[in-house]
Formats: C-alpha cells, sequence, structure tokens
C-alpha cells in the first residue's frame, strides 16, 4: 500500500530551519521518508474522543493559575549574579536578522 | 580470582565485611576482566583506572579501621555515559560533547561514591539516549554477550553489556521509554526503572524530562534493591524528587494479585517464544498462590504514540541548548550566527537524534501541535488514570519486556518496527510508574527473554518481593 505522503521536502528544509540543523539533500530525502512514517505510527492518537480531550484541554486551563505577577515570583532574583533595574543581566543572544 | 567477579553483589558486600579479599583485590579483578573482555563487548567508553584504584585502596584503610561509609563501600561500579562526572569526560556518545569535562557530579553518582562505591568508568550507549539498539554511538556499537551478532539494545546499551559480561557487579543507566528494562532483557541481566521522583536527576544530561528516570542494571533483585537504597531520596538540586516512603508494604499474609495485559500478551508483535515464556512465568506464580487475572489497558499502540510524540517535543526543546555556542561542539565552518549554530548541530549530532528533532519540531507547528501534542498529553492522563485505578486491585501488572529477542546487528528496521521495541515498556514511563525487567526464559537460538513487572507509585517493595519468588523459581 502507497504510504500518504503528509510531508514533503520543502517541509524538511522548513523543519530543519526552525530546527537550526543543516540538512544535506540525502538527508532531506531520507527524513522526508522516515517522518512520514513516524506520522503514519502516531496517527493513532487521531481516534482519541474529540469531545473527551477537549474537556481535558479545557479543565488542564482551568488548573493554571492565573497569569499575574505575584510578589514571590520575583524570589528568582536574588540567586541572580547580575541584576539591572530588576531584570536579570544576561549575555546578550544571537538572533536571525 | 576469576571467581570473585562471578559472585553477585551480596555475596561480594559479604565478602569484604569478612575480610576475604579486599576491595583493592574486587576493582583489579574487574579491570583484568574489563581488559580482557572488553576490545570484544565494547561497554566502555573510559576507564578510570587510577583513581578507582586510589578509592579502593581508601575504602580497604577504612575497613582496617573498622570503619565503613556504607553498604556499598568497596564495591567498583560503572555509569553510562550520560551521567555528569567531576574532572571525567561526559559525551553522550555524542560528537556534540566528545570533550565535555563536567564541573560537577550527578546525585546519583554523588550519592554512590559517598557510600564508598568505587567508580570504574564510563559506559556506552545510543547517542543522547535516543535509540533501541545501542548502534547510535560515535563509540560503535556495544556488542551482546550472549551473541555478538545481536544489538544489546538501548540505549543503556553498555551498562547491560557490562553487567552481563560480568566487567562490573551494577551500573546505572537512564530510561526514558524502556532504556534500561529493553537492553537489560536482550542481555539477560536485571533492569530496574524507579518511580519518576524517586532518584535525583541532577547531573543526568536531558532527553525527556518528563519521562527521564535513573535506572539500575544488575544480577538478581536484591542487588538492585541495595543500590537503590543508596540512590533513593529527595534532592534540593532536583525539584521533581520525593520523600520516598520508609514503610514497606506487608507482604507475607496473603496472596499477590497479579494483572496481565491482555494488549500486550496478545499484540500480534509479539513473538511466539517471548509469548510462551511469559505464559511460563505467569503459571510459576499461579503455582506460588499469586491470584491472576487478565485486564485491559488503554491499546498499546496508543500508548506507544504517545511516548514518541511527548519524547521528540521534550528533546526538542531539551537539546536546543547545544549550539556550539550555549553548548556543545563548535563548527569552524560558519560565514555567520545563523549558520554556526546550524553547521554545529549538523556536525554535532547523529541521524537517529537529528530525526528525532526534526519529528519534535514537526509536533510543535501550528495545526500539528492541537492533533499529536494535546492529544498525547491526554493519552497520557488516560493511562495514568486507568493504572491508578488496576492497581487499586492489583499488586503487579505482568506482561513481557519486549516483543522480540535482541535483532541482528545493522538489521534494516522501519521507524515502526524501531519503536515496537518500547511496545510493553512505555506505560511505565508514561504513568511515572516503577517497573523491571527479569531476566526469564530463551530462545531456541540462546538469546535471553525478559519478564515485566510494574507496580503502583512508590512499591518497589512488591516488585523486590515478587523477583525474589520468580528468580528462586527460575534457578
Amino acid at each position: 500500500m502507497k504510504q500518504k505522503q503528509l510531508l514533503t521536502k520543502e517541509d524538511i528544509a522548513d523543519l530543519a530551519e526552525i530546527s537550526r540543523i543543516a540538512l544535506r539533500e540525502d538527508e532531506k530525502s531520507l527524513f522526508c521518508h522516515d517522518l512520514n512514517e513516524l506520522l503514519e505510527l502516531v496517527s493513532v492518537l487521531e481516534a482519541l474522543p474529540q469531545d473527551a480531550m477537549q474537556r481535558y484541554t479545557l479543565q488542564r486551563l482551568c488548573d493554571m493559575r492565573a497569569d499575574a505577577v505575584r510578589p514571590e515570583a520575583w524570589e528568582p532574583l536574588s540567586y541572580a549574579e547580575n541584576i539591572e533595574e530588576g531584570y536579570f543581566s544576561v549575555p546578550s543572544v544571537m538572533e536571525r536578522g | 580470582m576469576k571467581s570473585i567477579i562471578k559472585a553477585d553483589l551480596q555475596t561480594q558486600i559479604q565478602a569484604l565485611k569478612k575480610k576475604e579479599y579486599s576491595s583493592v583485590e574486587l576493582t583489579k579483578a574487574y579491570l583484568a576482566r574489563i581488559e580482557e573482555i572488553d576490545p570484544q563487548v565494547n561497554a566502555f567508553v573510559l576507564l578510570n583506572t587510577e583513581a578507582a584504584l586510589q578509592a579502593a585502596a581508601a575504602s580497604d584503610a577504612r575497613r582496617q579501621k573498622g570503619e565503613t561509609l556504607g553498604t556499598l563501600d568497596g564495591i567498583p561500579f560503572a555509569a553510562k555515559d550520560n551521567f555528569c562526572t567531576k574532572g571525567l569526560r561526559t559525551t553522550c556518545a555524542s560528537k556534540m560533547l566528545e570533550n565535555y569535562v563536567p564541573p560537577y557530579d550527578a546525585t546519583a553518582m554523588l550519592r554512590l561514591q559517598n557510600a564508598g562505591a568505587v567508580l570504574l568508568g564510563k559506559l556506552n550507549m545510543d547517542e543522547f539516549a535516543m535509540g533501541s539498539t545501542g548502534e547510535q554511538s560515535i563509540f560503535g556499537a556495544s556488542k551482546n554477550p550472549s551473541d555478538p551478532d545481536r544489538v544489546t539494545g538501548g540505549s543503556s546499551s553498555g551498562s547491560a553489556a557490562a553487567v552481563a559480561a560480568r566487567e562490573i557487579p551494577f551500573a546505572l543507566g537512564s530510561d526514558t521509554g524502556g532504556s534500561v528494562r529493553q537492553p537489560a532483557a536482550f542481555c539477560g541481566v536485571l533492569g530496574f526503572k524507579p518511580t519518576y521522583g524517586a532518584v535525583s536527576r541532577y547531573g543526568l544530561i536531558e532527553f525527556a524530562s518528563s519521562l527521564d528516570c535513573v535506572g539500575i542494571l544488575a544480577q538478581n533483585a536484591a542487588d538492585c534493591k541495595t543500590v537503590f537504597a543508596a540512590i533513593a531520596g529527595k534532592d534540593e538540586k532536583d525539584p521533581t524528587t520525593i520523600v520516598y516512603p520508609t514503610e514497606a508494604p506487608a507482604l507475607q499474609d496473603r496472596p499477590l494479585r497479579i494483572a496481565v495485559v491482555k494488549e500486550l500478551l496478545e499484540n500480534p508483535a509479539i513473538d511466539r517464544d517471548v509469548s510462551k515464556a511469559t505464559q511460563h512465568a505467569i503459571k510459576l506464580f499461579e503455582k506460588s498462590g499469586a491470584i491472576i487475572d487478565w485486564i485491559s489497558l488503554p491499546s498499546p499502540q496508543t500508548a506507544l504514540a504517545a511516548y514518541c510524540v511527548l519524547s521528540a517535543t521534550e528533546a526538542s526543546s531539551n537539546l536546543a541548548r547545544y549550539d556550539g555556542i550555549r553548548y556543545g561542539r563548535k563548527s569552524q565552518d560558519a560565514k555567520d550566527p545563523v549558520s554556526l549554530y546550524a553547521n554545529s548541530r549538523a556536525e554535532g549530532l547523529g541521524e537517529e537524534v537529528k530525526r528525532r528533532l526534526l519529528f519534535g519540531s514537526c509536533i510543535l507547528t501550528k495545526g500539528r501541535r492541537e492533533i499529536y501534542l494535546n492529544r498525547a498529553e491526554y493519552a497520557r492522563q488516560e493511562i495514568k488514570q486507568r493504572l491508578e485505578e488496576v492497581f487499586s486491585h492489583y499488586d503487579l501488572i505482568l506482561n513481557p519486556t519486549t516483543p522480540t529477542a535482541a535483532f541482528l546487528q545493522g538489521e534494516s528496521l522501519s521507524q515502526a518496527q524501531k519503536r515496537e521495541a518500547d511496545l510493553c515498556t512505555v506505560y511505565a514511563n508514561l504513568a511515572g510508574l516503577p517497573a523491571l525487567s527479569i531476566p526469564f526464559g530463551k530462545s531456541a537460538e540462546g538469546l535471553p527473554f525478559g519478564v515485566h513487572l510494574m507496580a503502583a507509585s512508590c512499591k518497589e517493595e512488591l516488585l523486590w518481593y515478587a523477583a525474589r519468588r520468580l528468580e528462586a523459581v527460575r534457578e
């Protein structure tokens, strides 16, 4: 049986960029085949009952505390080596231009 | 001195206590064994000879004064190469970390050494603990001592091979989806994964943090229990650790209640010989008075899919730090920061690691995250709840450890076939429960199998008890 092509080589190139891994052309072909196999393997999850899963996701959101600043949230600053104006001071990180 | 390395850990502890031989003699006997057999087994990736002999001499000096640091004082051991060891290279079997020398010790290592155990060296593994054959290593594959043409299993390949080849009385490994129990079954030794949080993971290089556990490989359950007692317990450096309960469950006054998972034993992936060996173990338990019932769990394929999704997504986040700047080998072939990251990771990471990181990134993309990751989390919750329910009626769940015996080195397997090696072991990781694999039965080719036992959270005592009963009838 022919496997359904879910990902293309171009998709793999995009994923490699996100993952910050330089891939050769032969690797793109290999991973295209393998990732499609893996997606096929995990497709069994799609059969899980949608309504029960939505209830679970909603419950998880309800279980989370409010996204608000609390006084104790600042305690980690006491462990920081360098603080500037109430913030952690860390080395600059190079990002894509 | 050959006979002393054939003895199990309990015998060696007693012999050191009675001064039948010294720790230096024991350590030298193991070093000689490693020199003799390791060129064929390829379990060790680094030997700590000088420091080990010094530690052994210090242990002997303590004993001369009538002092010891603990039960394991003077006993040699080795650890998978993903445990940080202060001043000793720790590579994760990856080019990315080939020259990494940690400035600190993992808590499990420190606890063993503070108990007087003697670190002989570091052991081979699948790169970053990703693999089920032991073949994904920059040091080459470890060889199965039962048959060198067969894989050891993985990812704790060197740990299983070294214990099976009697190069060491016990070893530390790590278990994310079965990485201690599966190679233990393939090599014919006991492999144990504790309750999530029972043993500190501080200094264990991460793969998938919600699943990773420190594990133990040894000759038998009593040996494993002794090592577990030395390393378990709360650690302030790992906030996921728990205060391990000291009260053991009472067992002598009633029969064991054992559940057998229908979906696993009747699964088409399970080899006939493996199934027969498991049935035999069930009969032996039944004969010894245990109550056996067949139960159902959420399908193994769903559990395996949830594991694949969760482990890959966590790995893609955990391993993002290896970019040649923050951590790891730096590429010399880069014209800008972006190509420095991409080339460092391309050169430093092996094929299986790249595959899993790409798959993790794929799952985390918009659209797929909702389809797969949320469902995998839901499946994990369902499995946890169902197992809690099962353990309110039963002491243990019994099944085979692996669907087959060890496969041939270099065998071409599909992604599904590779992942199936974890089919029977992933439930314990998803639910954070303790489990062990006991060597039990052999294939027609003489390859060992394992019987897998799983218990409720913090009920390790039940595992030791049942394993000892099975070991007694097996012998």
